[in-house]
């Protein structure tokens, strides 16, 4: 069952936690069942607020709930979407920021730091900046399929609309180490043992690229603001909800 | 080893398993056979990892710890044993074990208590009606009342003392008494209490459900990863606290060597275990005129400002100072010898303050700046000589220092996590992981 990981161009700032949660008012939550996820609780919280009636992930027993409705959107810090959630039955997964996603903001940094000789040192590029922003895209990979892979517990169950929105600096990294980016991605597959794509998704233009195809194309990384939101909601809606 | 075997070949011939279970049954036999101490099993989520330990921790003659990212996960697993009527406990945070104390609040106060008014006397009393049961062992229970009382607060079931105090007094004694007498508590709850010394000083808690499962644990133990790093230090400051009060221990650290000989360590999820050695301090406490954070600073900004290392995600921002750390790790090392050569003096001074400005922050500042200096000294043993700290700012935009240690390969990483003189305790060590990291610092380590 192949898994396929969106990444958005897009830099998502703190202050867009307000604007997000009034976009996604629009999403057709029906008979979809939408986890949005972001690494800050605060950020998570911001969005709780715009989005009206959604609700405010604090356990597994949450999300246990929203997997047994018809339909909904819930807001979560992303580790409890990352640890321990098993729940089947998500239609679409919607993140807003991962970067080096691991519990708190602080510790998200810290960690590929400590193990640097693993995570760093063996990304084969001079500049250690470069090196943990590599790192950033490999740890995107991995916890967004950890992600959806929480949602699937079956051999044959469909893995859902999975999306990150930030990945801004992701991608340009991937633009800019293309060989790098294609090693770790091979890595990972072969790692994971599943069948995984990613693909970068220009929301204003609807252009799709694979990793091969991102180097020589003209995708721009925008900020979230400066995005027409609508036609991102109808993409998002169009495809999460898709039987 | 020969238990490991029986309990794989006894998960294998009661369940139906599937073909990348099998696989995983296989490589862990593989491993003991060739006296492999760690087997890392990093299939792809969704592969039956978890499902499969918990059976194999079912069928094992012998004591497991079974080790998860966070409390809440560590509860999960614990239903799932005593469903099964396995021999199970739930290791949790001091607080979290909810009423269990013997100690009596009127013992913390023996002294005030002739000193007061009989109505002042009559609201202490009802306040311990309250009170009496709530673990003494622990910062929270001597906090100054909260005047923000946070929603996730009012869930919890205990509540500081002195705010127990404070609001039956203001009924009673109308506002301004109660605050007068709150302060007389607040000075009293740090007259020679025990608890100053360490965790569980006094007789009552050789009665005390805590100590006794430190004692005589459950087969099964399931606990966060945190909890698991911390334990020994609970042994070690229960037994400090009884030999300075002249007292015979109920547990000491040969206990705990004890819980973990032959014992199978389960850590599910390991992909997030190094952040467990992370800890977090409040780096704004004051000794004296110097707060922590400008101690380790001294003009050279030996700690990384957390907005800094989020702009590494802006392209084209001025970061050489980062990058340069980042490549010379200088300052990595000048962190690590900082800590050596200062912490201690530092938690002294820390001791000092706790006494004299008789405040809970001061408390809680030493539990987790005592947790660190732990660390900083299994490092010393392992040879880790790089540390990193990065402030960020923490509740009411006070500066928290976030403490790491560099950790270079496997053995390093599990002798922070359990302790080099415990770390051969254990027969065998099974982790369960979404993407390589033991498995990762493992293959490090061999080239």
């Amino acid at each position: 069952m192949r898994l396929t990981l969106f990444l958005l161009p897009l830099y998502v700032k703190s202050r867009d936690a307000n604007l997000l949660g009034k976009m996604f008012r629009k999403l057709d939550y029906r008979n979809t069942r939408f986890l949005i996820l972001d690494r800050a609780f605060s950020f998570v919280k911001e969005i709780h607020k715009g989005l009206r009636d959604s609700w405010l992930v604090k356990g597994i027993e949450d999300l246990e709930r929203l997997a047994g409705k018809g339909g909904g959107v819930a807001v979560a810090e992303i580790m409890a979407g990352l640890v321990g959630a098993d729940v089947q039955g998500l239609d679409a997964i919607i993140v807003c920021r991962t970067y080096l996603s691991n519990y708190a903001a602080q510790r998200s940094i810290i960690v590929p730091l400590m193990l640097k000789r693993v995570r760093l040192e063996t990304k084969n590029v001079d500049d250690p900046l470069d090196a943990l922003r590599l790192e950033a895209f490999e740890s995107v990979l991995y916890d967004l399929t950890t992600v959806a892979g929480r949602a699937i517990r079956t051999e044959h169950g469909e893995p859902p609309f999975t999306t990150l929105l930030g990945a801004g600096t992701v991608v340009e990294v991937a633009r800019r180490y293309p060989e790098e980016a294609l090693d770790i991605y091979h890595e990972f597959l072969e790692n994971t043992g599943l069948d995984v794509e990613v693909r970068v998704r220009d929301p204003e233009t609807g252009l799709e690229l694979t990793l091969e195809e991102l180097p020589g194309s003209d995708v721009q990384v925008k900020n979230l603001e400066d995005v027409n939101g609508e036609a991102l909601i109808d993409w998002i809606n169009e495809n999460a909800t898709a039987p | 080893m020969d238990e490991i075997l029986e309990a794989l070949d006894e998960v294998r011939s009661r369940y139906r398993l599937r073909s990348s279970q099998e696989r995983m049954l296989e490589d862990i036999e593989r491993a003991v056979e060739e006296g492999d101490r760690v087997v890392v099993l990093a299939d792809r989520p969704g592969s039956g990892k978890s499902w499969l330990l918990r059976r194999i921790a079912r069928h094992y003659d012998g004591r497991v710890l079974y080790t998860v990212p966070s409390p809440s996960l560590a509860e999960d697993v614990y239903r799932t044993f005593e469903d099964w009527d396995l021999s199970v406990e739930y290791w949790r945070r001091v607080e979290d074990y909810g009423r269990v104390c013997k100690v009596g609040t009127d013992e913390l106060l023996s002294d005030l208590l002739t000193r007061l008014d009989p109505d002042e006397l009559r609201v202490i009393l009802k306040a311990s009606g309250e009170a009496d049961e709530h673990p003494k062992c622990y910062p929270w229970f001597y906090r100054k009342p909260r005047k923000d009382k946070r929603r996730d607060d009012k869930e919890r079931d205990l509540r500081p003392l002195l705010e127990i105090i404070l609001e039956i007094g203001e009924r009673e004694l109308g506002r301004e008494r109660a605050e007068e007498l709150v302060e007389k508590v607040r000075e009293a709850l740090y007259e020679d209490n025990p608890f100053l010394l360490g965790f569980a000083p006094w007789d009552e808690c050789g009665e005390c459900d805590i100590i006794r499962s430190l004692k005589e644990p459950a087969r099964i133990l399931c606990m966060s990863f945190k909890k698991l790093l911390s334990a020994p230090f609970l042994y070690a400051s229960h037994r400090r606290a009884r030999e300075a009060l002249g007292k015979e221990p109920f547990v000491t650290e040969e206990d705990w060597k004890g819980v973990l000989e032959g014992s199978l360590v389960v850590f599910d999820d390991s992909h997030v275990l190094p952040a467990a050695l992370v800890v977090e301090v409040p780096g704004y406490v004051k000794v004296g005129e110097n707060s922590l954070r400008r101690e380790l600073d001294r003009g050279e900004e030996l700690t990384f400002d957390q907005s800094l290392m989020w702009q590494i995600v802006d392209w084209g921002r001025d970061i050489r100072k980062v990058r340069r750390a980042l490549e010379t790790g200088e300052r990595f090392r000048e962190v690590y010898k900082r800590l050596v050569y200062e912490l201690e003096d530092w938690i002294e001074g820390l001791k000092e303050a706790v006494k004299s400005e008789k405040n809970a922050s001061y408390l809680d500042a030493k539990k987790n700046l005592s947790l660190l200096n732990e660390l900083v000294n299994r490092s010393e043993e392992l040879g880790v000589e790089e540390w990193i700290v990065i402030r960020s700012p923490g509740r009411r935009g006070n500066k928290t220092l976030t403490f790491a240690p560099v950790v270079e390969n496997l053995d390093q990483l599990l002798g922070l996590l359990v302790g080099p003189e415990y770390v051969d305790e254990p027969a065998l060590f099974i982790a369960a992981e979404n993407r390589p990291t033991l498995l990762a610092l493992k293959e490090v380590g061999r080239a």
